[in-house]
């Protein structure tokens, strides 16, 4: 495997009394789509959104163990959480644009991080975000429409876009194909592909299938265990663990 | 054929292909190795054959491994399936094919105290079985249904071929007890020779089931024509 | 324990219980082809031949539930080498017919002849009926010592089928007049033989599909070194 871009150790985290991550480690390797996969409640999406501190907004919510981006723990007291998310974006479930034009749900986080001046270079800038998206020939005649006139897929790419916009090392992706028909699904799929030379990508799924298909590397959940993880080919052709056997074949989950 | 939305598919597709045609470069060679260490009495040519033998079992094992992944991760259906469906098939038999063309070398090397005076028609043999198998090939690489149903045809030639050569050494044998040893050698290297053309011709069907989706195994020639000739499109 | 989804614990069932079957009667083909030619039983190889319409059907079929069972399940690690190694079994059981076919064809062109006992043939029948046997129970059972052991008695089968092509070989140099009938027998040898390593083949994908360890084309050591660890 790759070297890796974060690295979770000993990971533990209670919601309230009750125990949803049990002393996670695991290694994300750097430009690679690394997929979590496992029954509901099996902590995926937990552990997803512990890597930009996505549960601090929870107040039972307590965290042990560290999680370290490029070697720095983003739980260490002088990390600036706003600052943390712009090296991590998310993109969610269900698509959520802004109800604003296409062209101002891109350019609004970069304009508030300073990372491109408006005029031109704020247009280089929403282009190319929106070209690495595979959206730009659908939507560059209409960049001041409202974006959630989008069909759904093309929203969660427009949501895609919005998150490169701001120049992330990892994007995270939390079920991003559950509200879409399969040619949607499949057009992320095939840009996950693409974006995965530039970027690092964690992707929470519930579809084993797509999981097989996207993801080079896959991590396996089972009550807020890591049951197995490695290479997706292994995984799913010849896993080590009996757990990750029956999930795999629907056995149980 | 339309390209696939996830690009990687149609690489491993083509991958895939690539790999069996190089397996199958390997069992074209080994095949006019073996039959020429024979006819040259070359026991270098022979060994070398064996050796490589390893190879294509090696390519079999390989291939195996990447439609099983390609099964898991990218779910095929339709002629995606088809096709991988019939490679799974395919490869088998080109292994075999490799097994006996180094059984030809083995005879090669068996035959060396005591080699055959006479090689009857085994040269004639061994190109046209050659053809046979560079066309089921070349039917695979083309998705050339019309060049496979060519094998099919032209597999009874080779059966003939074979019991002709059997015969005669059946002859020399009952004329001259000396010869029986290099005869048996040489009937079983021909019978070696009749199977290779055999895996051709399934090769052959599995190109016809691919590309058009009909399984014509077991189907004879006449009803397989006919099926491809479009009557069952009503 | 059985999948969520009983239908596929159904299809997959089905698939089991048709190769069953295609091993049941390939392995009658087998016994009754070789009893033919010793018995000049026309009528019994003549039933050879007609059943091997029904293995070819068999083969078929499978292979379509195989595809079906793809589609619609889209069965991983285990169920995918099950559904791999059944596609991989059907293609040797099938010629293993064939192979049945082609004595019991032999069996019709003997012309009363009734090729002598003495030779090996007989104990390589029961070698590869003992084989066979074993191999659909190998096959059953997903056991991998008795696959493995099928391996190993396909070696015990070739030697013999050397042993019996020297006899032959010798005695047709002694005595020339029986060249024509000892050459026939020695063609039974081989189809005997070559049976016996179909059934090798299934067994190595028996070892494949239950372990998951990769055995073809591996020597006997290999073999051994690579199913130390299995003992169950």
């Amino acid at each position: 495997m790759n070297t890796s871009k974060i690295n979770i150790q000993d990971l533990k985290l209670w919601y309230g009394t009750e125990q949803a991550l049990h002393g996670i480690n695991l290694a994300i390797a750097d430009k690679k789509i690394t997929a979590f996969i496992g029954p509901s409640g099996c902590g995926k999406s937990t552990l997803l959104r512990c890597m930009n501190r996505m549960n601090d907004h929870i107040s039972s919510c307590r965290i042990e163990g560290e999680v370290t981006l490029d070697d720095k723990n983003i739980y260490a007291p002088d990390v600036d959480v706003v600052q943390l998310r712009t090296h991590v974006g998310m993109v969610f479930q269900k698509p959520n644009p802004f109800p604003k034009s296409i062209y101002e749900n891109i350019a609004y986080a970069p304009s508030i991080h300073g990372i491109a001046k408006k005029g031109v270079e704020m247009d280089e800038l929403v282009e190319t975000a929106l070209k690495k998206a595979s959206l730009w020939t659908e939507v560059k005649d209409k960049l001041h429409q409202s974006g959630t006139a989008l069909s759904g897929g093309q929203q969660q790419r427009l949501c895609i876009a919005r998150t490169i916009a701001i120049k992330p090392d990892v994007i995270l992706m939390d079920e991003p194909c559950s509200a879409l028909d399969p040619i949607a699904s499949a057009k992320i799929e095939e840009l996950m592909d693409e974006l995965k030379s530039e970027f690092t990508i964690i992707i929470v799924t519930h579809s084993m299938q797509q999981a097989a298909r996207v993801s080079d590397n896959t991590a396996f959940f089972y009550m807020g265990n890591l049951i197995e993880f490695g290479e997706t080919s292994s995984l799913f052709s010849q896993p080590q663990q009996q757990q990750t056997e029956d999930y795999i074949t629907g056995r149980f989950g | 054929m339309p390209l696939h939305t996830m690009k990687r598919f149609d690489e491993e597709l083509d991958e895939l292909k690539t790999h069996i045609l190089a397996m199958g470069g390997l069992v074209e060679r080994a095949i006019e190795n073996a039959v020429k260490s024979m006819l040259e009495q070359n026991e270098e040519l022979a060994l070398k054959t064996l050796e490589r033998d390893k190879a294509i079992n090696a390519l079999e094992v390989q291939c195996d491994e990447m439609t099983r992944e390609m099964l898991v991760r990218r779910q095929p259906a339709a002629g995606d399936l088809r096709f991988i469906m019939g490679i799974i098939k395919l490869v088998t038999d080109l292994e075999r094919m490799g097994d006996l063309a180094a059984g030809i070398a083995q005879g090669m090397l068996r035959a060396e105290e005591n080699p055959p005076r006479n090689f009857s028609n085994l040269d004639i043999m061994g190109e046209k079985v050659v053809r046979q198998v560079n066309r089921a090939l070349d039917a695979f690489s083309r998705g050339d249904t019309e060049l496979a149903m060519l094998v099919i045809e032209k597999d009874a030639g080779i059966d003939i071929l074979y019991k002709r050569m059997y015969r005669e050494m059946l002859t020399y044998m009952m004329e001259d007890p000396r010869v029986i040893g290099s005869s048996i050698i040489l009937s079983n290297v021909a019978k070696n020779l009749e199977r290779i053309a055999d895996h051709a011709t399934n090769i052959a069907e599995m190109v016809i089931y691919m590309e058009r989706g009909h399984d014509i195994r077991h189907v004879d020639h006449e009803a397989a024509a006919r099926l491809l000739s479009g009557e069952d499109n009503h | 324990m059985p999948h969520t989804l009983s239908r596929f614990d159904d299809e997959l069932n089905e698939l089991h219980q048709l190769i069953n079957t295609m091993f049941k009667i390939t392995r009658k083909n087998i016994k009754q082809s070789l009893t033919s030619i010793f018995t000049a039983d026309s009528a019994m190889a003549e039933q050879v031949i007609a059943r091997d319409e029904v293995v070819n059907a068999l083969e078929l079929k499978i292979d379509e539930l195989a595809r079906t069972l793809i589609i619609q399940f889209q069965p991983a690690a285990s169920d995918l080498r099950v559904v791999f190694s059944a596609t991989k079994i059907v293609t040797d059981l099938e010629r293993m017919s064939d192979l049945a076919t082609q004595l019991a064809r032999n069996a019709l062109n003997m012309d009363g002849f009734i090729p002598r006992k003495s030779t090996s043939i007989p104990v390589m029948r029961e070698l590869l009926l003992e084989q066979v046997k074993n191999t659909r129970k190998a096959y059953i059972k997903n056991n991998v010592q008795l696959a493995k052991k099928v391996i190993e008695q396909d070696m015990l089968l070739d030697d013999s089928y050397e042993n019996c092509q020297r006899v032959l070989l010798t005695r047709m140099a002694e005595d020339p007049s029986i060249i024509s009938q000892s050459i026939a027998l020695t063609n039974i040898a081989k189809v005997i033989e070559r049976i016996g390593d179909h059934a090798s083949n299934i067994a190595e994908m028996i070892i494949y599909s239950s372990s998951s360890h990769e055995v073809r084309h591996l020597s006997i050591e290999e073999l051994n070194d690579v199913l130390e660890d299995e003992e169950d």
